[in-house]
């Protein structure tokens, strides 16, 4: 099994992410998104299929959004109702296609890596000041804790006889205020507690990156693709 | 909230459950946005989901009150919320920095003495227009003049409610 | 033996000129066990606080007083960095206290903050320990409200400090829970570590204290030697419990009068419930039948599926099989201001409040405010425009019977109602289920505490991985005692 570093997936999604805009080219972002859109995929069906089938769905509101906004050049096909141009065709790809390169590498640091492992690298290589740390590993310990009070609030909410997902801004704070006032109570206690366990003299020791073999050649991959880019221009 | 400038664990704590409330809010606002879509277009999707986008901000600030927080609330909400995976996910974390810049500039200009409603609000309206101008840049939403400016005024407003939202909602629950 | 602890405190508060300790004085030499009791809101926990220097460090309280930890004051800013490796601090609930992904991070967590060189041996070491070596890299939320517990001894003993401090050990932890927790406070002692004890539940520490503070109010009321406590032993526990400490086992009253009555409120037939996502069935034909006017009481391991059931029952999940009638109804509907037929009263009265302020609250239910006196109590006429979450606990889980009833249900459904209110509370829930069930209505209730069986139930069941079982009250009550060694 090759094990790669959260870390080196994280800086390898983002930067592909910020390729994916930059690229503006149809041949750009059908390199990319063909490197990275089936692995992603592929790795994540099970897991995120959810996630998948919904951003397929989206797509449809994008397609009408090219067609609305950028409906110009030769004619392609003629519904009585309305001529579909190459203009929208080539937008609609295009925009397709950089959402599936940043969903694609998305779903490779989801389904690859190790939260818990990532956090702690961001402390010990990258320097993360320990306050932003400890910071991520209460959000993300609060996060299934905060998914458990959601449902019991949206119990009592039907049961009382109101919406389950609140919709106005009034709705809005009505669920807020429950999930703010336990969160807060917790972290009250959680933020003495933390104190009480030393984190004032928290200073880890800087262990500078390590790269393994695996996280080489995933930077080399990234290496790759920017420099494929540049050969597109 | 502690009175010295230094964050200490209880700060951090707050900090970081205002991250996963708010990462959690960010998820869930996507039906939002998707269903204001499909019923009023771009206009009214923004007008009541953009507001809930930018509440990091407003919500870490209004709770811990000192420096910084509101862009931490706004930015580290984001990264929560690339970790759960949502649909934009890295793009996020373009959007949280961005937005957390502008909300912080609400607070910074009444340096850092006042975090009521008023900057509250003001912190969620200032992360509109950024938030808009990303749009445009990074997915190509880009409308006609006319539609831009009340597309941006949407998300503005809605900003500026959800902002008031939220410094309500913490002085509510507070004891 | 050495002075390890020395406390002198004047008065000590959260807020200026609102002292919620007034008058403490008490020490600790090495090796000695300190039990503090005293009822709920007494200020216990603020103690704590206080000695620690939590209070004037972090929660811009004051202190008027002295106190020597092993030489430092804690109490000055710069000392007050010196506390951690000096004590171990474990607080009552787990929840509010782990903050890292696994076991093993968390005791890392300890460690790396002080200094040390985290050798992974040592970590398993300390989880081995408390028995959770097994699980050392299992995410936290699967671990049981037990093994948490055990987890946070781990990882706030696991530098080895002169002072370890429980505050309320054994609250949120089913009997099962508990008994570990006191084994293990007990083999701390004997290996001679210092300990206090912050407790209500004193009846299982008074065996092995060697001082015992008593405090009320803020108030420090009695401070007895061991020699004294034993030799006092019936006098102190009747004065504890005219003080609202529990301390000896609670008598089995004569049997309930149930009211004449034949008609069931609630039947449950052959009830088959698993979760969609899951294979495995957390309700196994469960038959429940419970006439009007009657207080059912569901006991059983946390996780064995007593919420559920009542989840299920409450019409939240539709079952996977069998059958539910509630009155008449098969069909549970629930509406805004509408009068429900079942009504379910979550765990935290937090999740309950759907509006701004407790007027509204009361006022969104179905039945009209002018229908009930609010005689007992009294205090929700000062509170009407305060938002509920502003409230203190007591208050707000009030308030949430209060809601419940103004739904005007037939039958209440509570999921641990009691957990962590000492005597005095629980007697007022007490006084409510009666009051409420005189009017015919029927009370179904999920709990691990004891106190309830021989409070106010007329029908016990045994809830074990699914399988439901009725029970005598005795029978329910052996349960749950047999466990914890009594």
């Amino acid at each position: 099994m090759i094990v790669v570093k959260p870390l080196t997936l994280f800086i390898y999604g983002l930067v592909i992410t910020v390729l994916a805009f930059i690229a503006r080219s149809t041949q750009q972002l059908l390199i990319l998104s063909l490197v990275n859109a089936p692995v992603g995929i592929l790795l994540g069906f099970r897991r995120l299929r959810v996630l998948i089938i919904l951003f397929l769905l989206g797509l449809v509101g994008l397609f009408i959004n090219a067609l609305v906004f950028a409906n110009n050049g030769a004619p392609v096909l003629d519904l009585q109702v309305i001529t579909v141009r190459d203009g929208a065709l080539i937008s609609f790809l295009n925009v397709t296609l950089r959402l599936l390169t940043i969903l694609g590498a998305a779903l490779i640091f989801i389904t690859q890596s190790n939260v818990r492992d990532f956090i702690k690298s961001l402390e010990e290589e990258l320097g993360l000041p320990k306050d932003v740390a400890y910071t991520l590993a209460v959000g993300l310990r609060m996060l299934s804790i905060l998914e458990r009070d959601a449902k019991e609030i949206q119990l009592v909410r039907v049961e009382r006889g109101y919406r389950k997902y609140p919709l106005t801004p009034s709705g809005v704070s009505s669920f807020l205020r429950p999930l703010l006032s336990l969160g807060l109570e917790r972290a009250v206690w959680i933020g003495i507690a933390t104190e009480l366990r030393g984190f004032a003299l928290r200073s880890l020791e800087r262990k500078g990156f390590r790269v393994g073999v695996s996280d080489v050649l995933i930077y080399s991959l990234l290496i790759i693709q920017c420099s494929t880019l540049f050969m597109f221009h | 909230m502690t009175l010295s400038k230094r964050f200490t664990a209880l700060d951090l704590t707050y900090l970081g459950v205002v991250a996963a409330v708010s990462g959690v809010i960010f998820a869930l606002t996507w039906n939002v946005y998707f269903i204001g879509s499909a019923l009023g277009g771009p206009i009214v999707a923004r007008i009541i989901s953009y507001g809930l986008w930018f509440i990091g901000a407003p919500l870490a600030a209004t709770l811990i009150k000192k420096p910084g927080t509101a862009f931490l609330g706004e930015f580290l909400g984001a990264l929560v919320e690339t970790l759960i995976p949502t649909y934009g996910a890295f793009t996020n974390l373009i959007y949280g920095f961005v937005q957390g810049a502008a909300s912080e500039l609400a607070y910074l200009i009444f340096r850092y003495r006042k975090f009521g409603v008023v900057q509250a609000s003001l912190s969620g309206a200032l992360a509109g227009p950024p938030c808009v101008a990303l749009d445009a840049l990074l997915f190509g939403d880009i409308f006609p003049p006319e539609v831009m400016v009340l597309v941006t005024l949407a998300a503005t407003v809605s900003g500026a409610i959800y902002g008031a939202v939220a410094a309500l909602a913490v002085r509510s629950v507070r004891r | 033996m050495d002075l390890l602890l020395d406390v002198k405190i004047l008065k000590a508060g959260y807020r200026d000129g609102r002292p919620v300790i007034k008058d403490v004085s008490f020490s600790l030499s090495e090796g000695e066990l300190l039990l503090i009791v005293g009822p709920s809101g007494s200020g216990k926990t603020s103690l704590i606080l206080a000695i620690t220097g939590v209070i004037t460090n972090l929660l811009n309280g004051f202190v008027e007083g002295d106190i020597d930890l092993y030489g430092i004051n804690p109490l000055r800013p710069e000392e007050f960095l010196k506390v951690p490796k000096l004590v171990g601090v474990v607080l009552q609930d787990p929840e509010k206290q782990l903050v890292m992904p696994t076991p093993f991070d968390e005791v890392s967590f300890t460690l790396e903050n002080l200094g040390f060189k985290v050798v992974p041996e040592f970590i398993m070491n300390s989880l081995k320990n408390v028995g959770l070596e097994s699980k050392a890299y299992s995410p936290i939320e699967y671990l049981s409200g037990g093994e948490k517990k055990r987890l946070c001894i781990a990882a706030s003993i696991v530098h080895k400090p002169r002072l370890v401090i429980f505050d309320e050990p054994t609250a949120n932890l089913d009997p099962w829970g508990f008994s570990e927790v006191v084994k293990y406070i007990r083999k701390l002692r004997e290996e001679g570590i210092s300990i206090i004890v912050v407790e209500h539940k004193a009846r299982y520490y008074l065996p092995i204290a060697d001082k015992v503070m008593v405090i009320t109010d803020g108030h420090q009321r009695f401070y007895l030697s061991r020699d004294y406590v034993l030799s006092h032993y019936e006098q102190l526990t009747k004065m504890l419990e005219g003080l609202g400490v529990d301390t000896s086992r609670p008598k089995l009253l004569a049997k309930k009068e149930v009211l004449p009555s034949n008609l069931f409120e609630v039947v449950v037939e052959d009830l088959w419930f698993k979760y969609p996502s899951s294979n495995e069935y957390v309700l196994k034909g469960v038959n429940l039948s419970l006439r009007k006017g009657e207080v059912g009481v569901i006991v059983g391991r946390n996780g064995s599926g007593k919420t559920t059931l009542l989840k299920v029952i409450s019409g939240f999940y539709k079952p996977t099989r069998g059958l539910i009638k509630i009155g008449s109804y098969d069909n549970i509907k629930y509406g805004k201001g509408k009068r429900t037929a079942v009504f379910y009263v979550p765990q935290e009265p937090d999740y309950i409040f759907v509006h701004n302020s407790v007027l509204k609250e009361l006022q969104s239910c179905s039945r009209k405010l002018s229908d009930f006196n609010f005689n007992e109590t009294p205090w929700i006429n000062e509170v009407l425009n305060e938002s509920p979450y502003k409230l203190s606990h007591g208050q707000r889980r009030w308030l949430s019977y209060l809601i419940a009833k103004l739904y005007d249900p037939y039958i209440v459904m509570f999921d641990e109602p009691t957990a962590g209110l000492d005597v005095r509370l629980l007697k007022q829930f007490v006084a409510w289920v009666k009051d409420f069930t005189s009017n015919g209505k029927t009370v179904l209730i999920a709990t691990h505490d004891v106190r309830l069986l021989y409070e106010v139930a007329t029908s016990a069941f045994i809830m074990d991985n699914g399988v439901l079982r009725q029970v005598t009250v005795e029978e329910a009550v052996s349960y749950l005692e047999e466990p914890v060694g009594l």
